[in-house]
């Protein structure tokens, strides 16, 4: 196996040396979940297949090889719940990664779990290998339940706020995202006095999404002023109290603080889910893709199977090369041109995310989607308008 | 097996495909139709405005040593986020603490993680 000389990004035509390219590698150990959330886009959740340790090598080895890794590089175990393979097969996995890395290569994992299968041995794991752990609960238990059931119709709010506590009780850092459906735009106040009684201090909202086998959500129903004024609680709450820091409203933070825009900007890839190979995806088998994770292995019309090669036997090189890839390149490309073209928004989100175009669009050449209405651009507009104010700002 | 440095392959197509088409005409194209600025003006705004009131004397320092601390104890929600932006130190009122202090272990501890890419989005 031919390593690269060094862990850095080379000088290219359109690619700094100082910018990351490869930001994500992300792996599914397994599709198999434990319980059977109905707003899930995974198909597959009952396969109890597990990924073969000569996949993960190569999948990490050709990661590096690229030459288009800088810095951290994030491993994100995913598509399936990651705390259903055991810790043993963890430990020779991680172990296998470390190998097939540089040495120096510094790699965080990450398991976003919905945290019913969490015990103290899982969390002397976390602990041990500094894993990033985030939870899925959505708030009070009759919200959780109603979605996030087991394949006999139970909810597990309980064993999710067991495993919330044993977080806690091992003083392990934790965030936990909650999907909104249309349901819980009414109850913003309910929802952040939950997550303050457990102690969470990190807290990000996943909108209900359209994608792959989940293709009607309720928030397609709501009123956006709903949407807004859920936001709006959160945001007033999260000042008064200064209690839990809330993604969005981070993120947004974020981005005004920088003040970078990517319209005439030397390096505009800031947004990796529309970068080529700025997000590595590779299956239980090793069939591998990038741009939007969730895409991986779905029929995506007009292209098909939505995979460019298996990392067992295909290089990342050779994909750049076929029809498919290029298509796929072109169509969201376009779809990030027509963002640039119609968006006010686009100079501090980069073009969109390419699956909720398709599902939401029906093409990756398309641009505004729900998505970004809710995730993106009305968070943004909430802390704008109140920094505006607390400068006495007239917007202009 | 075969491992190959795709920089080169990928530059090259970013060329032909899509960087240049994206890095030069996002910014014409916003040329020519204001309202796809108007975030870039407000945004320009707010750093104008905090420029203004947080001068770089201030960058490094605590508020209370700039305001005093009765001014700090005294400040609501928000009032003293202007100060935060250009120093980025202290206590804040009951803002933002968290971007420098414990609370952010995700983006410099060892709970770094994630957030702010896809998986977090």
């Amino acid at each position: 196996m031919t390593m690269p000389a060094e862990n850095t990004l080379p000088d290219g035509e359109n690619l700094p040396p100082t910018e990351p390219w490869i930001s994500i590698l992300v792996l599914q150990p397994s599709p198999f979940c434990n319980i059977n959330c109905d707003y899930c886009y995974l198909p597959n959740r009952t396969s109890t297949r597990r990924m073969a340790m000569p996949v993960l090598t190569e999948a990490v080895a050709k990661t590096y090889a690229s030459g288009l890794v800088r810095d951290t590089l994030s491993l994100i175990w995913h598509a399936g719940e990651p705390l259903a393979v055991p810790i043993a097969w963890y430990e020779e996995a991680f172990a296998a990664v470390r190998a097939s890395a540089p040495p120096g290569a510094v790699i965080r994992h990450a398991f976003q779990s919905n945290g019913t299968l969490l015990t103290q041995k899982w969390c002397d794991f976390i602990k041990a290998n500094e894993i990033c752990i985030g939870l899925s609960i959505d708030g009070p238990a009759a919200l959780h339940d109603a979605h996030r059931q087991t394949r006999t119709g139970r909810g597990t709010h309980a064993e999710a706020v067991r495993g919330l506590r044993l977080l806690r009780q091992n003083g392990i850092p934790f965030h936990v995202i909650a999907v909104i459906t249309r349901e819980a735009l009414n109850q913003a106040a309910e929802i952040y006095d939950f997550f303050e009684s457990e102690g969470v201090d990190q807290l990000g909202f996943n909108i209900e999404e359209e994608e792959c086998g989940h293709t009607n959500s309720s928030l397609r129903a709501a009123r956006e002023s709903l949407v807004r004024e859920f936001y709006e609680t959160i945001y007033r709450l999260q000042k008064e109290r200064g209690t839990i820091l809330i993604r969005e409203f981070d993120s947004a933070e974020e981005k005004i603080r920088s003040g970078f825009s990517v319209r005439g900007a030397a390096f505009p890839w800031i947004n990796e889910q529309v970068r080529p190979f700025g997000i590595v995806n590779v299956d239980c088998e090793g069939n591998f893709s990038t741009y939007s994770p969730e895409l991986l292995g779905m029929t995506v019309n007009p292209y098909g199977d939505f995979s460019f090669g298996n990392v067992l036997r295909d290089d990342f090189v050779d994909t750049l090369e076929t029809a498919k890839f290029r298509e796929v390149l072109a169509d969201i490309q376009t779809g990030v041109k027509r963002c640039a073209d119609t968006c006010a928004y686009f100079g501090y989100c980069g073009g969109g995310a390419p699956a909720n175009k398709y599902y939401e669009n029906g093409s990756f050449a398309s641009g505004q989607t729900m998505y970004c209405r809710y995730s993106v651009q009305m968070p943004l507009d909430i802390v704008l308008a109140d920094i505006e104010r607390d400068l006495s700002i007239s917007a202009v | 097996m075969k491992t190959k440095s795709i920089l080169k392959s990928l530059s090259a197509l970013l060329s032909l495909a899509g960087g240049g088409l994206l890095a030069s005409g996002s910014g014409a194209q916003a040329a020519q139709a204001p309202e796809l600025n108007s975030l870039e003006a407000r945004i320009k705004a707010v750093h104008d405005k905090m420029s203004e009131r947080a001068p770089e004397s201030a960058l490094g320092q605590a508020p209370d040593a700039v305001l005093g601390q009765a001014a700090v104890d005294s400040a609501k929600a928000g009032e003293l986020r202007w100060l935060n932006w250009r120093n980025g130190v202290g206590r804040v009122g009951r803002w933002n603490n968290w971007r420098n202090g414990g609370w952010n272990n995700w983006r410099n501890g060892w709970g770094n993680g994630p957030w702010g890419n896809w998986f977090n989005r």
